[in-house]
Order: structure tokens, then sequence, then C-alpha cells
């Protein structure tokens, strides 16, 4: 009989866990940010201004690779799509703080970030390159010749351009900027060797003023994984971005779009 | 018409300066080989396509500019003039409370200001009440209205954001202003008019603030100017407005030069322009007295 009764008050215990856990799954489950967006009929997006990844047009409308990207997911859900554009070195704390659902802006993956964020697997890989200054960089062809203690080089403070000129270049002195033009502006005015960015811009510049820089070396030194930024402990969020990028990219529509931004300059038309 | 009345030293002086003026755009054009291209920037001042004119990204900046020192001046004229009047108040808690108010807020950096209020302040009050939920769920020419007086409601938050720093930050200056408007009304008066039975409020606002408002209007102008200047801090937190269009115009465009005095000349017209309506008014309130 207390056997019985031992068993009995297991039982409940254990339906109560289960139920429980249950609830909490819901709980869980209707606190996603996907329900939310779901819920309210649109989706915020943090975003910051990287040529060609995100920009404005000259009537202020948003364009770019990571837009599209942004645009196409957001139709995809069933719902409106609402950029936040913010600083750069502010994208993150403006995220934990809740001005946006996800950061579709370029982010690269790298272990720093993740101890604060959560990355879907990603949607498109970036690379390093370096443009340089015909006259102050002159002979100059590998990664080593920057790698020395005379030599000053641009990057856009707090990207993974920062972190790579770092890494690949301890020796060269760094010279940190808000916005990815006005390191150019100080390529151009000749007072840094060389410019540190993600591939496609450097290429493009160099075409551009053909007459002041140029492409040390054609490919890019680093690769790197782009993915979606979200708030952390959010898995059904995840789970749902994940797939999508998944489906997307077996498509062939995220090698369409990347195919545009950045192998064409068929949208610099846009700006003029 | 003005008559300047130049002497031979002023002569000297404008030559000096219009020397220095075309050696430095002979350094720009010669030293830092800068293409120039104008012809770009108009795009971003105005353009046309099949549906017709629209204003482009620099114009756009600018009407969000005006808006926003709009708002930003009409705060601080009401936060100013409570702390300003409570500052020349005996009980202890408007005098104590203004002056740490006037203090705290001459004392920080405008640009922490703007952190704070962007990062905790603004955020906290527009989630506690639902602004942004509420405005949704009204129809599209409420919708519109708010859009067009203020900021679209995807921007709200940092529209208000950015009127509340500024709001407080340049209240804390014309509190100065209006208690030392309010001090420089002789004693006398203000005796006087007790002698004849008035209240307090009465006293204030017939005796005291029509003499004190000749004292205060012509430096609460310059405030006014300063607060539009002062505006282009907010472009930290990417509020969409002048400063910050050109800072976009310059990543998409590269062309740092001509955003920048474009951007300069946009800002010199919004001022000076205020500052010329300013004197007229000036001149007519004073004229009263």
């Amino acid at each position: 009989m207390k056997r019985f009764f031992g068993l009995i008050i297991l039982l409940f215990f254990a339906m109560f866990v289960s139920g429980n856990a249950e609830s909490v799954r819901d709980e869980l489950v209707k606190e996603s940010t996907i329900e939310k967006i779901l819920k309210r009929g649109y989706i915020k997006v943090g975003m910051s201004t990287f040529v060609p990844w995100a920009m404005q047009d000259k009537n202020g409308n948003l364009i770019g690779f990571e837009i599209d990207v942004a645009k196409r997911l957001a139709e995809d859900m069933g719902v409106k799509v609402e950029f936040v554009p913010t600083k750069w070195s502010g994208i993150i704390p403006a995220l934990l703080t809740g001005k946006y659902d996800v950061i579709i802006g370029g982010m690269g993956i790298t272990p720093e970030r993740n101890k604060k964020v959560n990355f879907t697997i990603p949607y498109d890989y970036s690379g390093m390159s370096i443009v340089a200054h015909k006259k102050k960089a002159e002979g100059f062809k590998t990664l080593q010749d920057f790698n020395k203690n005379d030599v000053i080089i641009a990057v856009r403070i707090g990207t993974t351009a920062e972190s790579a000129a770092k890494k690949y270049l301890p020796n060269a002195k760094l010279k940190l900027f808000d916005d990815e033009s006005q390191a150019i502006q100080e390529l151009l005015t000749g007072r840094v060797h060389a410019v540190v960015a993600s591939s496609p811009m450097p290429a493009f510049q160099a075409i551009e003023h053909s007459d002041k820089l140029f492409l040390p070396f054609k490919e890019t030194f680093t690769k790197e994984p782009i993915a979606f930024a979200i708030r952390k402990g959010d898995i059904d969020t995840l789970n749902y971005f994940n797939s999508w990028i998944t489906i997307v990219e077996s498509e062939g529509w995220l090698k369409e779009r990347r195919d545009y931004w950045f192998n064409t300059k068929d949208w610099e038309k846009l700006l003029k | 018409m003005l008559r300047f009345g130049l002497k031979r030293i002023d002569y000297v002086a404008l030559s000096i300066l219009l020397f220095l003026l075309i050696y430095l755009i002979y350094r720009v054009n010669s030293y830092v080989e800068y293409n120039w291209r104008w012809h770009k920037v108009l795009g971003y001042l105005i353009n046309r396509d099949e549906t017709g004119y629209h204003f482009g990204l620099l114009t756009k900046g600018l009407f969000y500019t005006l808006k926003l020192s709009f708002w930003s001046i009409i705060f601080s004229m009401i936060f100013g003039l409570i702390a300003g009047v409570s500052r020349t108040l005996k009980r202890p808690f408007f005098k104590i409370g203004s002056l740490i108010y006037v203090e705290i807020n001459r004392n920080i950096p405008p640009l922490v200001l703007v952190f704070i209020f962007y990062f905790f302040i603004a955020d906290q009050l527009f989630v506690y009440f639902d602004i942004e939920h509420i405005l949704r769920a009204q129809s599209q020419t409420v919708i519109n209205i708010v859009s067009f007086t203020f900021a679209p409601i995807n921007l709200l938050s940092s529209f208000f954001a950015g009127v509340l720093t500024l709001a407080i930050y340049e209240s804390a200056y014309i509190a100065e202003i209006v208690k030392a408007g309010i001090e420089s009304v002789d004693s006398g008066q203000k005796d006087a008019a007790k002698a004849l039975g008035l209240s307090k409020l009465k006293i204030l606002k017939y005796v005291i603030m029509p003499q004190a408002t000749k004292v205060i209007i012509p430096p609460l102008n310059s405030q006014f100017i300063s607060t539009i200047k002062d505006s282009s801090i907010v472009s930290v937190v990417a509020i969409p407005e002048l400063t910050f269009q050109g800072m976009e115009m310059m990543s998409a465009t590269y062309l740092t030069y001509e955003t920048w005095i474009t951007v300069t000349f946009f800002y010199f017209f919004l001022t000076f322009l205020l500052s010329m309506l300013n004197k007229k008014i000036e001149k007519k309130l004073t004229a009263n007295f």
C-alpha cells in the first residue's frame, strides 16, 4: 500500500514536471522574436552603411545586397520590413536593447561577437583585400610588404577589417575611421599607405581612382562567414532564419544577388 | 540699406582674407589633386524620374534638421522657462531642484547626453507607454500626420530621443538666460507691485516678465541658433538629419568635399535665415517698451 502511494505521488510529480516543461516550451515559443514579428506584422532590421552591402541612393531609399536579403526574408515571412540605420560601433548594443529584431548588415562571425549575440549559418562569405596608394606604396606586392613599422593602414573602426589588419599586419600602424569613405579619403590624400576593407570595395576604388590607387594583389587574404545576428537564446528564431538561408541558397537566389552587387557595377547608376 | 563705412584698415583685412581663401582653394586643387564632381551633388538635392520630381537625400536631411530643431526649441523653451523661474524662487525645493537640473545638464557633454538618452531613457519611456504600438493601430491619416510633423513611426523613438536630449541640454542655458533676465528687473518694481497687493503670479506675469523679456530675447535668439547647430550631434545615433545624411552621401559617393561644402551651406542658410528673422521679431517686441 505504501509503495502504491509512493508510485502515485511519483506519477503525479512526473506529470507536474512534464506539464511544466511543456508550458515552458510554449512560453519560449510565444516569447520568440519570430512569433512577435508575425504577430505585429513587420520585422525591424538593423543595418549600417557599407557600400555595396547597404547604402542610400540619392532619394534616400536603401539599396544593396543586405537590403535585398532582408526584403526577400520579410516577403517570405509575409510581413513588412523596416530598416533601422545604425552606427556600426553601436550596432550590437542597439540589438541587445531591442531597437530591432535582427542585424542583417554584413556582420562577420567572430568568437568575440558571438559572446554577445547568436549567429545564424552564413549566407555570404567575404574576405579582406587591400587597396594601396600608387606613390606611397610603390612596389608593394605582397601582404608582407605592408607589415612594416613605417607603414600606416586605414580601416573602419570595429569591423573585421580592423581585426584582420591587426592579425596579419601586426607591425603596421593602424588609423581608425568611423566610415570607409573617410578611410578612402585619407588614402587619396596620401596620408596612409593602404586601406584594408571587405572585398569588393578595394577593387572598386582602385578602378575609380586608377590614377592614384592600385591593387597590390588580386586575392583576398581572409575568408569570413557573414551571418544574421540575433539576441541570445532564441532557438525558434535561429532555426527559422537558418532554414530560410538554406532555402534561398539552394535556390541559387543568393548567388544571383551576390553576382549583381559584387561582380557588376550596374547599381552605380542609382547613385548618380 | 546698411552703410558699412569701410576704412583703409578694413580693406587691408578684407584683401588678406580674400587672398587666404584663394590660396586655400588653390592648395586643395593642386596639392590634394581633388577631382571635383559637383554635377553629382545635384541628384542628392532634387531629381526627377518617371513619377516626377523627388527631394534628394540631403534635402530630406535638411527637412529633418528643421523638424528636429523646431521641436527642440519648443521644448527647451518650456523646460528652460520653468527651470529659470524656479531658480529665482525662494522655496528650497524649486531653488535647489532647478540648480541641480541646470548644473547637471551644463556639465555633461551633449554627446554623452545623446547616448544616455538614446540607449536608456527614451527607449524605456517608449516601451513603458507603448507609444509605437498605439500609433501603429491608428488610421493612415493619423500616421501620415505624425510622420509629417515628427518622424516616420519606425524612427519615432530615435527622433524623440534626439529632441529630448537637445531640449534638455539647451534648456539649461535658457534657464540661466531667463534667470538673468528676471534678476535684471529692479527689485523696487517687485516691492511696488507687492505694495499694490498683487499676487505672486500676477507680479511675475504683469510686472517682472514684460520687463525681463527685453533682456531675455537677444541671448535667447542666439541660443536658438545654437540649437540648430547642436542638432548635428544627434547624427551619432543615426538620426537621419543633415549631418548624418551627409555622411551617408559621402559613404555612397566618396564626394567628400562637395558633400561637406553643401552641408555647410545648408546649415549657414538655416541659421542665417533664423538670425534675420529673430532680428525682426526682436525689434517688434522691444519697440513696445
